[in-house]
């Protein structure tokens, strides 16, 4: 009689710490599901930053950074290009900047998200060759999220500078 | 019978008590109608009686008890004072006492090698307290005879002071001795159910770092690199500064020079420079080179982050940042 109530008891709390085990590794394995992007779409914008008064482009859209430091040392800002560029995972794609230099940008991963709301990340890499062969920005490796931009600025151009956005559009 | 030895010096109370006693010759034998009195007893008892009183007053001190009885009376008040002030004499250089007995232990550790007997380390006691000297004072004068056990030489009062101070430290070891209590509490260095206890806890710790370890949603399978802290590699450039910032230069060109020139790849931590780093980043720099420029990082925050009322404060989209690569360009176009 009393091994029986025992043994009913350990049934019990075997299949309730199974039973919670299960819901943990479902809690754990969820955010985990997604299906990894092969491919992405990388968007570059262009702009060419200058003091000479002209306001920015509307052409460039609503970009509202802009308007604030360190973007803010410019007061003009004019549209010069907006490639899309899709890339193939593990794979780079190259385009001409305005000033005769390569900008190049690689999709090298998809980051799972740890938790349910957490957003997929995805690793992106850029760098800028020089005309000659040198180098001017190695490397710039982001875990961005989709439709972020983030800008890399400072090659100097025609009394201004430029400043380069990318966007990872999955 | 006091010639030998040296006057002595009395209490005042001792010498008042004689001086008061003065009228108290006549109360000496009427055999003896020369009895000395109180102060010629004191005189013969210091031994600056001459003759041939003395020796009138040593007959009549042969003869008279009351005579015997006053001269041991002063033998014992004389052994206490004396003792009293060897007691205190020596409690004023007991420093200079002690470091002559360190020197002498130096001497005699150089003059010859330890010997298992002599290695210990050697106690140097120190006066006894008022009341076991007046104790041993009065064992002294017990036996009638005080100036035998009074020592004269210096190094004899270090031995006599010994003497009192073992008495004393043999009391305070007995005092300090315990005894034994029927029905006590055990030791107190028993630790079983400490140990029990602290090995109860540590279970406890181990089974929730296990629960927490199968609750903590670390990264899957299927992702190659893990999402770590925004870290910077710069290459022959390591200053960092806001162009348009406040208190940056305006330029983009003019960014502070490196702190240490042709540096070689240093990593920092990009974090450590971000204004905020509680904000959610929407691009998180995993890593940069520089190459040979000089270069910053900046997280501007973004509208909702700066004056967005409408979205909840704290909320992911209220701390979103914009990621922002800036570098220098000497050579232009």
């Amino acid at each position: 009689m009393k091994l029986s109530h025992r043994i009913s008891q350990f049934a019990v709390c075997l299949a309730l710490g199974l039973g919670a085990q299960g819901a943990i590794a479902d809690d754990t394995r969820a955010p985990a599901q997604a299906p990894a992007a092969s491919s992405v779409n990388i968007e570059v914008i262009v702009l060419h930053a200058t003091n000479d008064g002209t306001g920015i482009d509307p052409k460039i859209g609503k970009i509202t950074e802009l308007s604030k430091p360190p973007f803010s040392s410019y007061n003009s800002y004019k549209l010069l290009d907006r490639p899309k560029l899709p890339v193939e995972k593990g794979k780079q794609a190259k385009t001409k900047l305005p000033n005769d230099r390569e900008l190049a940008v690689a999709f090298k991963d998809v980051i799972a998200p740890k938790k349910k709301d957490d957003p997929t990340r995805y690793v992106v890499s850029a760098s800028i060759q020089k005309p000659g062969g040198n180098t001017f920005l190695p490397l710039l490796e982001v875990n961005a999220k989709a439709g972020e931009w983030f800008f890399v600025a400072g090659q100097t151009y025609k009394g201004g500078i430029l400043v380069i956005g990318i966007k990872v559009l999955p | 019978m006091n010639k030998g030895q040296p006057p002595m010096v009395h209490p005042p109370l001792a010498r008042q008590a004689a001086h008061d006693s003065r009228a108290s010759r006549d109360a000496m034998p009427s055999s003896f109608p020369d009895a000395p009195s109180n102060l010629e007893l004191m005189q013969y008892f210091d031994g600056e009686l001459d003759e041939p009183r003395k020796s009138a007053v040593a007959a009549f001190v042969g003869a008279d008890l009351s005579a015997q009885n006053k001269l041991s009376g002063m033998r014992i008040t004389s052994a206490i004072v004396q003792h009293e002030a060897r007691a205190l004499h020596v409690a004023d250089d007991i420093a200079d006492l002690v470091f002559a007995q360190i020197a002498a232990e130096k001497a005699a550790e150089t003059s010859a090698p330890a010997s298992p007997t002599n290695a210990g380390a050697r106690v140097i006691p120190f006066p006894a307290s008022p009341v076991a000297k007046t104790a041993a004072g009065l064992q002294a004068a017990d036996a009638l005879s005080p100036r035998a056990d009074v020592p004269r030489a210096a190094g004899s009062q270090i031995a006599g002071s010994q003497i009192a101070g073992s008495q004393v430290a043999g009391s305070n070891a007995a005092g300090l001795q315990p005894s034994p209590v029927p029905g006590a509490r055990p030791a107190a260095n028993d630790n079983g159910r400490r140990i029990f206890g602290f090995a109860a806890l540590a279970v406890a710790a181990a089974a929730a770092l296990t629960i927490w370890g199968r609750l903590d949603t670390g990264p899957s399978a299927t992702s190659l690199i893990t999402p770590t802290a925004p870290v910077a590699v710069l290459s022959a450039s390591g200053a960092s500064g806001a162009p348009g910032a406040p208190g940056a230069p305006g330029a983009p060109g003019a960014l502070p020079a490196p702190a240490v020139p042709g540096s070689i790849e240093p990593q920092i931590d990009v974090a450590a420079v971000t204004p905020d780093g509680d904000m959610e980043h929407g691009v998180e720099v995993a890593a940069v080179n520089f190459g040979a420029h000089m270069g910053s990082i900046f997280y501007v925050p973004s509208d909702s982050a700066l004056g967005a009322h409408s979205l909840p404060h704290g909320s992911a989209d209220a701390q979103r940042t914009t990621t922002v690569v800036w570098l220098t360009d000497d050579a232009g176009e």
